[in-house]
């Protein structure tokens, strides 16, 4: 369908890409027509791929994903959205999201005292935030994931 | 009362106040008290909180002071607000969303003259147009500010814009192969039904039960991550950077998988991505093989067909050799597009 024709290599991995491919896609579609009880509303939906779910929530979420072909296609859409038409559409930046955003990013980003010593805000967690990420770009080696089944 | 499901909320009360001074300092004219405020953040915090680690647990009062820290409150403020049918927080609501809600329809629909009604659908939604035990139901019920308001928005567009096509979601030829013997390209034996094509078609009924079984068992070992992965990519056709970017968001669930399968902990991007799923590729075909030889008992040039049969473009269909009462002749058993 796309890069899967371009990367020529091991006819084995061609072959068996294509028959993953292919029964993905039979099995999603007898997914899309089998009922599911229940779907997450949106507001779950965007939490899980802003990043904002719980581990236990994302984890039971994401298995949800890999056997519901509406929910599984709602945030592949999610993900494919481009960020540019969000900042084009966004009002303009003199009056962009006012005082009371402005306070609140403050907030987060430690420039204003926090309501409580203890308060951690999402971008901390893990000592994990975007500077850091930034950081991490200069590593020229990405990283291999482990087959767990070794 | 909504607070009465969390019994820590009541440690949070400053932190909440606090909150809502601002919202209301920023927004004088929203009027939304302090009461319904502190519900929907009670409601939020139900909703995403209780039950984490066991059922029915109560999230303590450092986990709601943290999570009242991510809520969008702006947002939230924002919505409530509309959600009273605040005038003031309409038109600030048109001010901060209306030109993306329309810009992104248009987007999503390509140009398709039913924008306008999505568009529409959207604000129906919203605003709320049935009343309920004297209850208006607008979709603003449903935002907690766990995430983005515009996050939330741009998953509304695409139900709405889903509801108003009702296209299929999952392209997939009819021509493809499924359980369904019935849909399977290699099932239509063309011309007369002779004594060897029927045995041709018991034969390959065979190698399809024992390659779906197989390929599904190979897949099944595979995490829920991996496989939502290979369903982006193969099913959904995202692109190897739209998954890298996945992979790269610091918040995400997928980040947060991938890295406790990496010992480091630099960029991804496409050749990361492109070599990760190399890897699953080897894993399912190693998997496969041995389900096909191990448990079906096949031998190595059944295997072949097999894998030619789970690869097959639903286009075009594989020769099988003819075939005696004892089985497949050794060999006549290599089938065209076999590796």
């Amino acid at each position: 369908m796309k890069s899967a024709e371009q990367q020529k290599g091991d006819p084995q991995v061609t072959a068996i890409r294509r028959a993953i491919e292919v029964r993905l896609k039979a099995r999603m579609r007898d997914e899309a027509a089998r009922a599911v009880a229940a779907h997450p509303d949106e507001d779950v939906i965007n939490a899980y791929v802003e990043g904002w779910l719980e581990e236990s929530k994302a984890d039971s979420l994401t298995s949800h994903l890999v056997s519901c072909a509406s929910c599984l296609h709602l945030t592949a859409q999610l993900i494919r959205f481009d960020p540019e038409m969000d900042e084009a559409a966004a009002p303009s930046a003199d009056v962009d999201e006012g005082p009371l955003q402005r306070f609140f990013d403050r907030l987060a980003s430690g420039v204003l005292p926090s309501m409580g010593e203890d308060a951690v805000f999402a971008y901390q967690d893990n000592g994990e935030s975007p500077d850091n990420a930034e950081k991490s770009d200069s590593d020229a080696n990405p990283p291999e994931p482990e087959n767990k089944s070794t | 009362m909504e607070t009465d499901s969390l019994k820590n909320l009541g440690s949070c009360t400053a932190q909440l106040r606090e909150s809502h001074a601002q919202c209301v300092e920023s927004y004088p004219n929203f009027d939304v008290p302090f009461e319904e405020f502190r519900d929907a953040v009670a409601i939020a915090a139900a909703k995403y909180l209780i039950g984490l680690a066991e059922p029915n647990a109560q999230p303590s009062p450092a986990e709601l002071e943290r999570f009242i820290g991510e809520l969008k409150i702006p947002d939230l403020y924002l919505g409530l607000a509309c959600l009273r049918g605040n005038e003031h927080a309409w038109w600030e609501f048109d001010r901060q969303h209306r030109s993306f809600i329309e810009r992104w329809t248009r987007h999503l629909l390509r140009g398709d003259a039913d924008a306008d009604e999505v568009i529409d659908a959207v604000y129906v939604e919203l605003f709320g147009t049935r009343v309920v035990d004297g209850v208006r139901q607008s979709k603003f019920r449903t935002y907690t500010g766990r995430g983005s308001l515009r996050g939330w928005l741009r998953a509304i567009i695409l139900h709405a814009a889903v509801d108003v096509h009702r296209a299929p979601k999952v392209e997939v030829s009819m021509d493809d192969w499924s359980e369904s013997g019935d849909e399977f390209p290699l099932q239509h034996v063309s011309g007369g039904e002779t004594e060897d094509s029927m045995l041709t078609s018991v034969v390959r009924e065979r190698y399809r039960s024992a390659t779906v079984a197989a390929l599904d068992q190979a897949l099944s070992t595979l995490d829920d991550h991996e496989t939502l992965l290979l369903l982006y990519y193969h099913v959904e056709g995202l692109k190897l950077r739209e998954i890298a970017r996945i992979v790269e968001e610091p918040k995400s669930p997928i980040r947060r998988w991938f890295q406790r399968r990496s010992s480091r902990r630099s960029r991804v991007h496409e050749s990361t991505v492109m070599r990760w799923l190399d890897k699953v590729y080897r894993k399912v075909h190693e998997r496969f093989h041995a389900e096909l030889a191990d448990k079906h008992g096949l031998k190595p040039e059944e295997i072949e067909i097999c894998k030619a049969i789970a690869a097959e473009d639903p286009a075009q269909t594989i020769n099988l050799p003819p075939v005696t009462r004892g089985g497949l002749k050794k060999e006549e058993t290599r089938s065209e597009g076999a590796s």
